[in-house]
């Protein structure tokens, strides 16, 4: 044995250590304030493709690439942004206003065209964009998505979009539609430029587009998409937009955790966590002070008791359910205050909210509870054990343990979580009609529109009333809401429709969510919006 | 050895073909609906169905999808992950990614595990023996979660040495703490594994042949113990290259590599049965390379053993 082998694994370290040095050496230096690049976490996106983007972590790069037609204003109601005007006589055919001097990032000039082209690409069946559903109310659409496998389309484009000049076209609905101006701040009314097609007759978008979209946005793209790392942006010089950016760029960095972003937060090496995870939450209050923020955003957390299921059949077993939980205790002690209690059937973003709707159903009362569920039959009328089911992949398991324990001390029957792999699994059960117990459920609204959380979560046909609830005086009062004259008009008969579900709780309202952020000490004002998003435009430098 | 080298190459292909089999039978078995699980908690509209379904032969029996899938393989063409990209781009980017990271794990467990096994196989019952018995002993018996996380926190964001994430501008050294995390198991029973051999070898009558020969005892530990006690390491060591990468899936997730354990993650999520048999078949291929290498060196190593 010689002294040179007893040195091996040390002087491996030195090196280990030394190649380590010479990676830290890069450091972001001091910039002016103008050139400030500002990275921002996300998770992969699915498609960068407007009228293909419908979930939350692809809409956030798409926020800084386009800008949309509409905004909303501190009341939810949609203003003008990209639009001049938006105007209609009978909300069924909507006249849209281009603002002039707008262009694409490359070069080409925002008009008519641009918006027509890019909504007959979406609402064309064989291009199976995620977004395709947002077209369904524009005439023309049913001919071109047939529903029957294997048909062809018959047709190409939506007969409801008119061009009237370079800068106006007109739209027309199948049926009036009070709220069309909200749907239109959505991501999959974005315009397309005439570089994103290889065959604009067919619709044909061209497939290497989105990994380099050009939008109108305050941020144009900077090389390419790279796939699970990181998506570049600069700011657009010509930006034709009222508010200009104060960041020189955003980097969008992918992660495939929130915990890793938070990491790198510490660390320095992220300046946005948009989501700080639940369990770095409590860390991250002492970590970031004033740093870590929360504003509201429009998901509803709510549990669904399934028609079929006939443990849930008597409106007073619901209701008792629904007293025996304590809200405000389960999001003190699980969600650290990062939501908050919802007592009504919509979410508070919506123009027509009212709070505590659901009246005395959502107090927390054990006494009452469980004086109604005993004399509803007791725990005998439930089979004797309650269950909820639960996708496992969404960090759900500690609130629905949580609600089960409250069931049992306050109502004195078992109760058990039912964790089912996915949630697309407990989707197929219930339409199985396979009993799984009551199940919770999670919405995210499109626009603010009260109507986004009646029609789809509780009318008889609603795209995710998986639980089947049926009420025809409610489905007719959405619908005359839909059809309304006014704005005002329809709130008044979308609270008449709300008013419905206090009687029957076809579901438990729970919570809805905050944006609970986290930044750097390079950025200030530092926002979110109620889509996730940060408000890239309020973004600035930190004063040294 | 031509005649035993073609044989075990046609024995590979034949695992191969079963192997890729077995996993999209699998793949297939768990599928319940891999478009609303693409669509998470949305519903997905009626017309997009139809033409998904139709594209990627969702509908259509187990035997002909795997067809539709051997075809494609023969021909080179991976086809398209449900996500919508192409197989062969998300592997092209994310394989070299796993293979560094493998590699580099694999190279710390081989030099640190058998210095370190050799140095305390030499002076067993010394203090670095022991303490490296301990240490190990912690290594195997803690999960790779804690230890990634720990040291994540420890040596990336409290002392600043490393990146808590993956920075490709770093080049090779974004891959030095996931490779440590990734490796420590390796290196752990790697180290048993030789410490175990040499102090076994040391004993040995043809050691006590050699030193009475009048060998040195450099010569003697070079030579003549480590070449034989480094039989049983190569096995071990040899075989784990397949599972490290396999393993890579905490790793990378915790650390942000996009190497393929998270598009593995990813497919199994979306029952992407495609994407996740095409990423499986490389691994087992990989298996398939490694143990053909270790029994060649085996015949290097042990000249007792003999290839015909």
């Amino acid at each position: 044995m010689t002294k040179s082998r007893l040195t091996t694994p040390g002087l491996l370290l030195a090196a280990i250590a030394v190649t380590l040095l010479a990676g830290c050496g890069k450091k972001p230096g001091a910039a002016a304030p103008q050139d400030l690049v500002v990275s921002i976490g996300i998770g992969e996106p699915k498609s960068l493709i407007p009228s293909s983007t419908t979930e939350t972590e692809g809409a956030k790069v798409m926020d800084a690439l386009f800008t949309s037609l509409v905004d909303y204003d501190k009341d939810m109601r949609p203003v003008d942004l990209a639009a001049e005007s938006i105007t209609t006589q009978d909300n069924k055919v909507w006249v849209i206003k281009l603002l002039p001097g707008w262009t694409f990032h490359n070069g080409e000039p925002v008009i008519a065209d641009s918006y027509i082209n890019a909504w007959n690409a979406g609402a064309w069946g064989p291009n199976a964009h995620d977004g395709n559903n947002f077209f369904v109310k524009i005439a023309g659409y049913d001919a071109m998505n047939p529903t029957r496998k294997g048909a062809t389309p018959t047709a190409k484009k939506l007969t409801g979009l008119r061009k009237l000049d370079d800068l106006s076209f007109e739209v027309t609905l199948t049926s009036p539609y009070v709220n069309f101006k909200s749907m239109l701040g959505y991501t999959a009314f974005l315009p397309l430029p005439a570089a994103a097609f290889t065959d604009l007759a067919n619709n044909q978008i061209d497939p290497a587009f989105q990994d380099a979209p050009i939008g109108q946005g305050p941020f144009r793209m900077q090389g390419k998409w790279q796939h699970d790392q990181l998506i570049q942006t600069v700011r657009y010089e010509k930006y034709a937009g009222a508010g200009k950016p104060h960041v020189a760029g955003v980097d969008f960095k992918i992660y495939q955790t929130q915990t890793t972003q938070y990491q790198d937060l510490l660390a320095g090496q992220l300046d946005i966590v948009p989501q700080i995870p639940l369990e770095n939450l409590s860390g991250a209050i002492a970590d970031l002070g004033a740093r870590y923020k929360t504003s509201p955003a429009s998901t509803i957390q709510i549990l669904a008791f399934p028609t079929f299921d006939p443990r849930f059949s008597k409106v007073e077993i619901r209701r008792a359910i629904s007293k025996a939980i304590d809200r405000d205790e389960i999001i003190q002690k699980i969600f650290l205050t990062s939501q908050a209690p919802l007592r009504s059937f919509v979410s508070p973003l919506v123009p027509g909210y009212r709070p505590n709707t659901c009246g005395e159903a959502c107090v927390f009362n054990p006494q009452k509870a469980r004086a109604l569920f005993n004399a509803a039959g007791g725990p005998a009328a439930v089979k004797g054990r309650i269950e909820i089911a639960y996708n496992v992949d969404g960090g759900h398991k500690p609130w629905v343990d949580a609600t089960c324990n409250q069931l049992r001390t306050n109502l004195g029957v078992e109760c058990l979580g039912n964790p089912q792999p996915k949630f697309a699994e407990m989707l197929t059960k219930a339409e199985h009609k396979e009993p799984m117990g009551m199940f919770r459920m999670g919405w995210v609204f499109d626009y603010p529109a009260m109507e986004n959380y009646l029609w789809p979560l509780y009318s008889t046909h609603g795209s995710s009333n998986y639980y089947g609830y049926s009420n025809p005086q409610f489905d007719h009062l959405v619908e005359a809401g839909d059809q309304a004259a006014t704005p005002e008009a329809a709130t008044a008969l979308y609270q008449q429709a709300e008013d419905l579900l206090v009687r029957d709780v076809p579901v438990l309202p729970l919570r809805y969510a905050l944006n609970s952020f986290g930044h750097s000490t390079r950025v200030a004002n530092v926002e979110m919006d109620m889509f996730f998003r940060v408000k890239l435009l309020d973004l600035t430098a930190a004063p040294n | 050895m031509t005649a035993y080298l073609i044989r075990r190459l046609l024995q590979m292909m034949l695992t191969f073909v079963g192997a890729t089999f077995i996993v999209y039978a699998l793949m297939f078995s768990i599928a319940s609906d891999p478009l609303q699980a693409l669509a998470g908690d949305k519903p997905l509209n009626p017309s997009q169905r139809a033409q998904l379904t139709a594209q990627y032969h969702l509908d259509e029996p187990f035997i002909k999808q795997y067809g539709y899938y051997m075809k494609g393989l023969v021909t080179g063409k991976f086809g398209r992950a449900i996500s919508g990209r192409q197989i062969a781009d998300v592997m092209a980017e994310a394989w070299p990614r796993t293979l560094q990271l493998g590699l580099i794990a694999l190279l710390i467990a081989i030099v640190l595990g058998i210095s370190g096994g050799v140095y305390a196989g030499l002076r067993r019952g010394g203090a670095f023996d022991q303490t490296s018995l301990a240490l190990t002993l912690v290594v195997i018996g803690t999960p790779i979660f804690v230890i990634g996380t720990v040291f994540q926190s420890v040596f990336a964001v409290e002392l600043g040495w490393f990146r808590p994430s993956y920075a490709p501008e770093l080049g090779i050294a974004t891959y030095i703490l996931p490779a440590i995390v990734l490796g420590l198991l390796s290196l752990a029973t790697g180290m048993r594994l030789t410490r175990t051999s040499v102090a076994e070898n040391l004993r040995s009558d043809y050691v006590r042949t050699a030193s009475s020969k009048g060998l040195t005892r450099r010569r003697i530990v070079a030579v003549h113990v480590l070449r034989n006690s480094l039989i049983p390491v190569v096995t071990f060591l040899g075989t784990e290259l397949g599972g490290l990468m396999s393993g890579a899936m905490v790793t990378e997730g915790i650390f942000n590599i996009p190497g393929i354990g998270g598009r593995l993650f990813q497919g199994i999520r979306l029952e992407d049965g495609p994407l996740v048999v095409t990423i499986v078949s490389l691994l087992i291929l990989i298996y398939l390379v490694t143990s053909l290498l270790v029994d060649l060196l085996y015949a290097v190593l042990d000249p007792r053993i003999r290839h015909g």
